[in-house]
């Protein structure tokens, strides 16, 4: 088994919501369970918030997820096309280390390709796991 | 599914109670909030969030602003706490030993300092 789901919105902050709910629907699909669920939520929220703090004023970007699921895991990647990659906002950035780190099983920032900026994260199902 | 907010007076301790999805669009009211009450002179403030469904790092960064802000004040911010997830997001980000949390609004408006 083996899905993909891409999700285009404008890359604005009272859109993100339509990101989590997504990765909530395609959560529960792949059989993750209710708190890996609400795991899910945050970690793309973060991922997302943090690629909305480098748009900054730039209004006109589009946020692009790709959602890619098997058996055992879901992939997410979430880039931002259309904006310049301004340095971060640094603020809340260590919480939201902290919070991806514990969340997910792997994360990663691929920089900048040219095609915008751009993050991942992956976490494998529980029931999925190695005892 | 935006973010709502309710101010009630506990023995002269305002209680903020949010109810909603605190993110990266919300996080700037609460934090207008918070303010509105460091302005009003409150030294120590409550906020409940029993009703919020979540919370990101965004939310807690306001929280732990207006937590510097109150204990400098010589005051504190506490919070009511009692979704699962929520707790599990101030465990892991270290912030569970850092804000004194409590379960009931009773509980943390009677936490004085000896």
């Amino acid at each position: 088994m083996s899905d993909v789901v891409e999700l285009a919105i404008p890359a604005k902050a009272e859109l993100l919501s339509l990101a989590r709910m997504t990765v909530a629907a395609i959560a529960a699909r792949a059989d993750f369970d209710f708190e890996e669920i609400e795991d899910l939520r945050l970690a793309i929220d973060e991922l997302c918030s943090r690629l909305l703090h480098q748009s900054g004023s730039d209004p006109a970007g589009t946020l692009r997820l790709r959602y890619h699921w098997t058996a055992e895991e879901l992939e997410v990647t979430c880039q931002l096309d259309g904006a310049e990659r301004a340095p971060a906002d640094v603020e809340d950035r260590d919480l939201s280390d902290r919070i991806l780190e514990a969340l997910v099983d792997a994360h990663g920032d691929e920089g900048s390709d040219g095609a915008g900026a751009h993050y991942w994260l992956r976490k494998r199902r529980r029931m999925a796991k190695p005892a | 599914m935006e973010v709502r907010f309710d101010v009630t007076d506990h023995d002269g301790i305002p209680v903020l109670a949010a109810a909603g999805e605190i993110d990266v669009y919300t996080a700037p009211r609460l934090r207008e909030q918070l303010l509105h009450l460091a302005h009003a002179g409150h030294a120590t403030v409550v906020v409940d969030l029993t009703e919020v469904s979540f919370i990101d790092s965004t939310g807690l960064g306001v929280l732990v602003s207006g937590l510097k802000r109150f204990r400098e004040a010589g005051g504190d911010l506490r919070l009511v706490v009692t979704q699962s997830q929520i707790l599990k997001v101030l465990e892991i980000t270290g912030l569970s030993s850092v804000f004194s949390v409590h379960d009931t609004v009773t509980a943390a408006t009677a936490d004085d300092p000896a």
